[in-house]
């Protein structure tokens, strides 16, 4: 069973989180600040996942996850209090894995866990082959046709399928509504570009843990998606 | 030197000798003078002597003569060495009161007949004749300018008209030859002697021994001079430079003198002095000592009297108050300040007509002068009336723009005051007044709501923390065994409440920092038609549930804009929500977008579920919702953050509401 590292200085934060990760069979470490949680780094080579506040007393989250990175790269999601979009960004910037705002919900924190987990321990890559595309925790097999999100098998429509080989093909490259309909129906949209967009919806559904706020399958406003 | 200077006594001594060295000058000089005048310097004491005599004498002689003028045929000067003998043209003596004694001088002095020139006057009198010498005919008293004879041929000449004091008659001569002629042959001798044996001391045995005296210092007299004149001039000059010190420091006392105004002192001293000279001249100093030591007297105390104007004069050079203390300067500058001020006096309309009302006056009399008031008064409007209009106009336009600016919400430029004069100053500085209050007002306003926007920041995220914990535990709550079925229910509420407490904190959060612009903006140029079919898309399902019906209307032609595309999400997702929320069910939702000139239009159209009763202001302001919603999901502030988000990239948010008809339009500038 893996280890999983809880810093927050809310006692019963860090407490419920044991209880929801040990009824999931992890093992949990609990610390209450930024300098403990690197203590315990430090003691237990075992931990697989780290999961840290970013308002702490004394050392902070962001400080404490640069000296974590300086010398390991074992998953980090921050649980903060900030929801703004700046916060966020200057996380992941920082080397985090992902991020959970406060308050958060228990499933979807727990979905992260086992995403960040099994991508760090699984995912080791080298399974690459040929026609398979990978981006992030997507992985699709345009031979198998078949697609995996942290080597779970999702089920998909074939206009779904389409949209998303052709999204994953060029990560970050944005696709204009319009474009993706000429490509994926073989015709003109004449008014039919919303479509593109539930069906986008749609794959968010299935492959992001929070449709409302995706990791993967962005939309860039005005302008159409991208896959990154 | 200092301690010279500032010294009483010393300046004391320096008047005192001064005065001496005054009075030894003056003496040395005037002896010089009469020695050089006697020739003491050229010639030998016996010629100069001589010199002496004859000067001595010269006096006797003239009054000789015009005491046998004036008709006095006694002798005269009998008691002195003097004598003399009057001889006529012809040799005839006419009196002598020399008798052959031994003399030591003899001289002669020829006295003509004293008269003066009346006028050159043209005479019509052809013939006329002046008689020959030695007389000229007598003119009739009145006869001058009538003539006595008329002849057919009056001819006129020019004559010099005479009057004689000695036998009191007129006379016409034809030209100056013809009058000296007349003066030689009308000339008297008076013959002179100065006898050896004098019956007493008198003038000639004082006037050589004055001689004789100053003769033994004809070389110390000229030097003695020069001396006392460089000494003197010297000691004025430590005057001046020690005038107004008291001490030995460099401070310049002003004492009672000083204060006096310059112009008045300059008149009062001046009028000291002419006073001095009048009583030295109509008293008549008699020629003894008494006389002279009188003479120096008052000539020391008009030298004092510019001694003390100068000394006074150097003082106020010194203190820099050589026109300030001035009655001229006081009374100049009076005025011009009792002008001014009853000018500001007069409220700006009375100033200005009072000022019209001058020049208007000023014309009016040219009008009535008669002189060429035409060109005058053209010069008036052109030198006068035009350069203060344009001045006044282009200062109005100062004032102006600086209006306009701050009217338009510039508060960052000031009006320049420079140049600027009285009531038009006074209004720049009151408009620069009114906008560095608006400034400061802005500035405070500004910085308030980010406190606030900051509190709401920091307590929200404060609050988050305890909220965790609730949600937390209420999920674990809800997998134990419960009691209960109500058990169950009530952990779903808690959940549901708690989740709705998070989304307001979000939304607090969000509304603040946009409604304070605290919020980045990344704007780019993004597709309005393509937001609109994504934010559709997005929503499709949600209206679908609600059995709502889009009407999507979007020009073929991509619609540009420049914004923030996050931004634009949280505005439609805003307005889009709250359709969903507050739609009637089963009823057409109009989504269109259109170009409206230069701007692109969003606007969305509903019918609302229940009944408006709010103004459609009080709908965007904060926690203000239709009172029917409060029990419904959301935080109230949807409205508000779109409409600052809106805002925040330049675009403006209206709200229409229209019975149950709910409509919001949205503009944006369009990007080229």
């Amino acid at each position: 069973m893996h280890t999983i590292l809880i810093c927050d200085d809310e006692p019963d934060i860090v407490s419920a989180l044991k209880i929801y990760l040990e009824a999931e069979g992890y093992a949990a470490v609990c610390t209450c600040s930024g300098q403990e949680a690197l203590d315990a780094l430090d003691r237990d080579r075992e931990i697989r996942l780290v999961l840290l506040d970013i308002m702490m007393p004394g050392l902070d989250g962001l400080a404490a996850l640069q000296k974590i990175r300086s010398r390991s790269n074992v998953p980090v999601i921050f649980l903060t209090a900030k929801s703004e979009d700046t916060d966020k960004i200057l996380g992941l910037n920082l080397g985090a894995d992902d991020y959970v705002t406060k308050p958060f919900n228990p499933v979807e924190l727990l979905a992260r866990v086992r995403s960040q987990l099994r991508r760090y321990l699984q995912l080791g890559g080298g399974m690459q082959r040929e026609g398979t595309l990978c981006v992030g925790g997507i992985r699709l097999d345009d031979e198998r046709k078949e697609v995996t999100l942290d080597g779970e098998p999702v089920s998909l429509t074939p206009t779904e399928y389409e949209i998303l080989r052709l999204l994953m093909r060029e990560p970050g490259k944005v696709f204009r509504p319009d474009a993706i309909y000429r490509a994926v129906w073989h015709e003109e949209p004449y008014g039919g570009e919303s479509t593109v967009a539930v069906h986008i919806r749609h794959l968010r559904e299935k492959l992001e843990i929070d449709p409302g706020e995706p990791r993967c399958i962005k939309a860039v406003w005005g302008q159409g998606y991208k896959i990154e | 030197m200092k301690k010279l200077r500032g010294s009483f006594a010393a300046k004391l001594i320096a008047v005192l000798l001064l005065c001496a060295l005054a009075v030894i000058c003056v003496l040395a000089a005037v002896g010089t003078a009469y020695l050089s005048d006697m020739g003491a310097y050229s010639v030998e004491l016996r010629e100069a002597e001589d010199r002496a005599l004859e000067n001595a004498a010269g006096g006797y002689l003239l009054q000789a003569g015009e005491s046998w003028r004036e008709g006095n045929t006694q002798p005269q000067f009998l008691n002195t060495a003097f004598r003399y003998a009057i001889v006529s043209q012809e040799g005839e003596e006419l009196l002598s009161t020399y008798e052959g004694e031994e003399t030591r001088w003899e001289g002669t002095q020829q006295l003509y007949p004293s008269f003066y020139v009346v006028d050159h006057r043209a005479i019509e009198r052809p013939e006329l004749t002046v008689p020959p010498t030695p007389r000229p005919v007598e003119l009739p008293e009145d006869g001058d300018r009538v003539p006595a004879t008329p002849t057919p041929e009056p001819e006129t000449v020019s004559v010099i008209h005479v009057f004689c004091y000695d036998d009191g008659q007129e006379y016409d001569f034809r030209s100056d030859a013809e009058l000296v002629r007349w003066r030689n042959a009308n000339a008297l001798t008076v013959k002179g002697y100065v006898l050896r044996e004098s019956p007493g001391t008198d003038a000639f045995d004082r006037e050589l021994s004055r001689l004789t005296t100053l003769y033994g210092y004809r070389a110390l007299l000229p030097a003695a001079a020069v001396l006392s004149f460089v000494l003197g001039v010297l000691l004025f000059l430590f005057l001046l430079s020690a005038a107004g010190h008291r001490d030995t420091g460099d401070t310049i006392t002003e004492s009672f003198v000083d204060r006096i105004p310059l112009d008045l002192f300059t008149l009062l001293i001046a009028g000291a002095i002419l006073l001095v000279l009048v009583i030295a001249f109509n008293m008549g100093l008699p020629g003894n000592i008494v006389g002279y030591t009188l003479g120096i007297l008052l000539m020391l105390a008009v030298g004092l009297l510019f001694l003390l104007w100068c000394m006074s004069f150097a003082v106020r050079v010194k203190r820099g108050t050589l026109w300030q203390n001035c009655l001229v300067t006081r009374l100049v500058r009076g005025t011009k300040r009792l002008a001014v001020r009853s000018l500001r006096a007069l409220p700006l309309l009375g100033r200005w007509a009072a000022i019209l009302g001058a020049i208007l006056l000023l014309e009016l009399l040219i009008l009535w002068s008669g002189e060429d008031g035409g060109s005058v008064n053209w010069c008036i409007q052109a030198f006068v009336f035009t350069p203060l209009l344009l001045f006044l106009l282009w200062h109005m336009r100062r004032l102006r723009l600086g209006a306009k600016e701050l009217a338009a919400g510039k508060l960052d430029s000031t009006i320049d005051t420079r140049g600027l004069f009285g009531e038009l100053k006074e209004h720049a500085e009151d408009l620069n007044h009114i906008r560095g209050g608006l400034n400061a007002a802005v500035a405070e306003r500004m910085k308030s709501e980010h406190f606030k926007s900051e509190l709401i920041t920091n307590v929200s995220h404060d609050i988050k923390t305890p909220l965790t914990s609730i949600v937390n535990y209420v999920d674990l709550l809800g997998k134990e065994e419960l009691g209960s079925e109500n058990a169950r229910e009530y952990v779903e509420v808690l959940q549901r409440q708690a989740a709705r407490l998070k989304k307001l904190l979000d939304d607090l959060i969000e509304a603040s920092k946009a409604s304070t612009g605290a919020l980045p903006v990344v704007a780019e140029k993004l597709d309005l038609a393509v937001l609109l079919d994504q934010c559709v898309g997005e929503y499709a399902e949600r209206f679908g549930k609600e059995r709502l019906e889009l009407v999507l209307l979007k020009p073929e032609e991509p619609v540009p804009v420049l914004a923030d595309g996050r931004h634009m999400w949280r505005v439609f997702d805003n307005l889009l929500g709250n359709i969903v929320k507050y739609a009637l069910p089963g009823t057409r939702v109009y989504l269109r977008l259109e170009r409206e000139g230069e701007r692109a239009l969003v606007s969305f159209r509903n019918i609302s579920r229940e009944p408006l009763d709010r103004s459609a202001d009080e709908l965007t302001e904060r926690f203000v919702r239709g009172d029917s919603a409060r029990s419904t999901e959301g935080s109230g502030l949807g409205l508000a953050i779109a409409r600052s988000l809106t805002e925040l990239q330049g675009g403006t948010m209206t709200l229409t509401l229209d019975g149950d008809l709910f409509k919001v339009e949205l503009r944006f500038p369009l990007a080229c």
